[in-house]
């Protein structure tokens, strides 16, 4: 099932977005004592949007709604108790929805989708919207959403809120592209952006000085991504840990062998030969500037001709040094 | 081994710190380790030994303080010393003296509520507190804003950072990492903590317990059908003991 949240505007939305939270409870207090029916059927809308839904939860409950409304909205608020109820060590009470079903990963979805313009309603909404978000990339391995998750993390930087539990969501992706809609802020005009694009992506602020170093970094940024995309492995690092975050490295051996890996257990999609073991293990013999060098070259080799390269690998791995030092000028 | 001014350190340099101190153990695992430590003078390295010392000191009063476990949107702080911002940091108010500030949640914990990041930025000002003259303590540190690693003061940078060493000492902060936690409780992330020295950890929340038993405690929080446990990373955070030391010296002159 998916929720179609581009139709026609709720008037419970219609009323909170122009009058206010107070109003909108008003006004559903009033139809619910004249005509309960009309009150249900918007409550229940497919156009309603998540905040209306959750200012309305208290009256919801009051009027005795809950076991009257649709199966998004009796989903929806189930989580809502979830995430803000207090979890302490050790409370292992058994949960009543699983957080994995399809039914669940809808309801998310409406839930953060309709729910982020109204980010900063008060702290509970925003940590539902946080939660939700983590789930949806945790659990459900969402990716849609990353966008729409960066320009929330932007937005919350620039009125100084809370963001860090947000960011750690948006890792959690371990999406290679989730670092392009970061790398975008550099460019951004507001200065808070850029400075947290910096932080978030690991880069020297001194680097960001002008406006031209802003738009040199983002091209270096994103032909790196490209060259090591299929070889980033996420670290799961976050500002509770660091105030520097490296939320990703590349694998050199992967690189070497022009092998992708997972991003999350960092082992190769494909098994590995045991011509490539072979190469592998004594590639990780090398010291650390040396395994640079010859992943560098084994990649840039990889793409542009198959041939030198897979002769190139035969080489003992000294050999392999040596050519690549001298940037293959004597491979053969 | 220590080399102090040039010179190898030898098992006898230890006498210079009483038996049974938590200086000496210390010291020996300077001692026997294949790293090479340096230091310009004895007292440079006194004075690392004993800020150590005074980070588990700051460890275990803070333990004792009453100081609440509460994530930043929960976060709560005396509004006498400390004004709470949006993001759930704590900012010193103007007027008020670092000291006192610094000083009020560890007398008044109960009054203070925060999570493991910030709790372990506030005990390197105690252990820094505890060793230095009060006023220099406020001439260094004018304003103060608590917010996790993500704010910090220049002075206290550097154990924002945390990095592999190649040996582990008391007062370290360290890190468990809980890759697979419930997305519905994120505070449980990982667990900042200081090494006491004496095989357990401190961690706000978590208290004072074994590496297995912090573990076990992160194992609960994680998410339906978790593959993988907790762990401690093999990495360090520390202050920047030079810097502290000249500060140090300075305020002593």
């Amino acid at each position: 099932m998916n929720y179609n949240y581009s139709c026609p505007v709720n008037e419970l939305d219609s009323i909170r977005r122009a009058r206010g939270t107070r109003s909108c409870r008003s006004a559903f207090y009033r139809l619910a004592q004249n005509r309960s029916e009309t009150a249900l059927r918007l409550i229940n809308d497919d156009a309603l949007q998540f905040a209306s839904l959750y200012i309305l939860w208290p009256a919801i409950e009051e009027l005795g709604f809950r076991g009257s409304l649709c199966e998004r909205n009796q989903i929806a608020l189930h989580l809502c108790e979830r995430m803000t109820r207090e979890k302490k060590a050790g409370n292992d009470q058994e949960p009543a929805l699983s957080l994995d079903s399809e039914e669940v990963h809808n309801v998310l979805l409406w839930m953060f989708e309709t729910g982020t313009a109204d980010d900063g309603l008060n702290e509970e909404f925003d940590l539902i919207l946080d939660t939700t978000a983590s789930i949806l990339i945790k659990t459900h391995h969402e990716k849609r959403i990353l966008p729409q998750v960066a320009d929330l993390i932007f937005r919350r930087n620039r009125k100084d809120s809370y963001l860090h539990d947000l960011t750690w969501a948006y890792f959690q992706s371990r999406e290679p592209d989730s670092l392009r809609y970061i790398a975008k802020r550099l460019l951004s005009h507001d200065r808070r952006d850029a400075e947290l694009a910096a932080t978030l992506l690991h880069i020297e602020p001194s680097e960001l000085r002008t406006v031209r170093g802003c738009h040199n970094k983002y091209r270096e940024l994103n032909r790196w991504i490209d060259e090591n995309k299929p070889y980033l492995y996420f670290t799961g690092e976050s500002l509770n840990l660091t105030n520097s975050p490296a939320v990703c490295h590349v694998d050199l051996g992967a690189k070497y062998l022009n092998k992708a890996i997972s991003p999350r257990s960092r082992k190769p999609l494909s098994p590995l030969t045991e011509e490539e073991d072979s190469c592998l293990k004594h590639f990780r013999e090398r010291q650390d500037d040396e395994k640079e060098v010859l992943a560098d070259y084994s990649h840039r080799l990889h793409e542009s001709d198959l041939n030198s390269w897979q002769q190139w690998l035969h080489n003992p791995v000294g050999e392999q040094i040596r050519i690549a030092k001298n940037g293959g000028r004597d491979a053969s | 081994m220590i080399r102090v001014a040039g010179k190898t350190l030898q098992a006898e340099d230890a006498s210079a710190y009483a038996s049974g101190a938590l200086e000496k153990a210390m010291f020996h695992t300077l001692l026997n380790s294949r790293t090479q430590y340096q230091y310009d003078s004895p007292e440079r390295l006194k004075f690392e030994l004993r800020l150590r010392r005074e980070i588990i000191n700051a460890a275990r009063e803070q333990y004792r303080s009453g100081l609440n476990f509460a994530v930043f949107r929960k976060s709560k702080c005396n509004p006498a010393y400390w004004e709470r911002t949006r993001e759930g940091g704590f900012r010193m108010k103007p007027g008020v003296k670092a000291s006192d500030a610094i000083r009020d949640i560890f007398e008044n914990g109960s009054q203070y509520a925060t999570e493991c990041a910030t709790a372990l930025l506030i005990l390197y000002y105690k252990a820094l507190l505890n060793m230095m003259p009060e006023d220099a303590f406020n001439k260094t540190f004018p304003s103060i804003y608590l917010m996790n690693w993500h704010r910090i003061d220049r002075i206290l940078q550097e154990v924002g950072n945390i990095n592999r060493a190649s040996d582990y000492l008391p007062g370290d902060r360290r890190y468990f990492m809980n890759p697979d936690v419930d997305p519905l409780t994120p505070e449980w992330q990982g667990e900042n903590v200081i090494d006491l020295g004496d095989g357990t950890y401190y961690g706000h929340g978590i208290g004072i317990g074994s590496a297995d038993n912090i573990i076990k405690v992160l194992n609960q929080n994680r998410m339906e059908r978790a593959d993988d446990s907790a762990y401690l990373m093999d990495s360090a955070g520390r202050p920047d003991f030079d810097k502290l030391y000249n500060i140090y010296r300075r305020s002593a002159a």
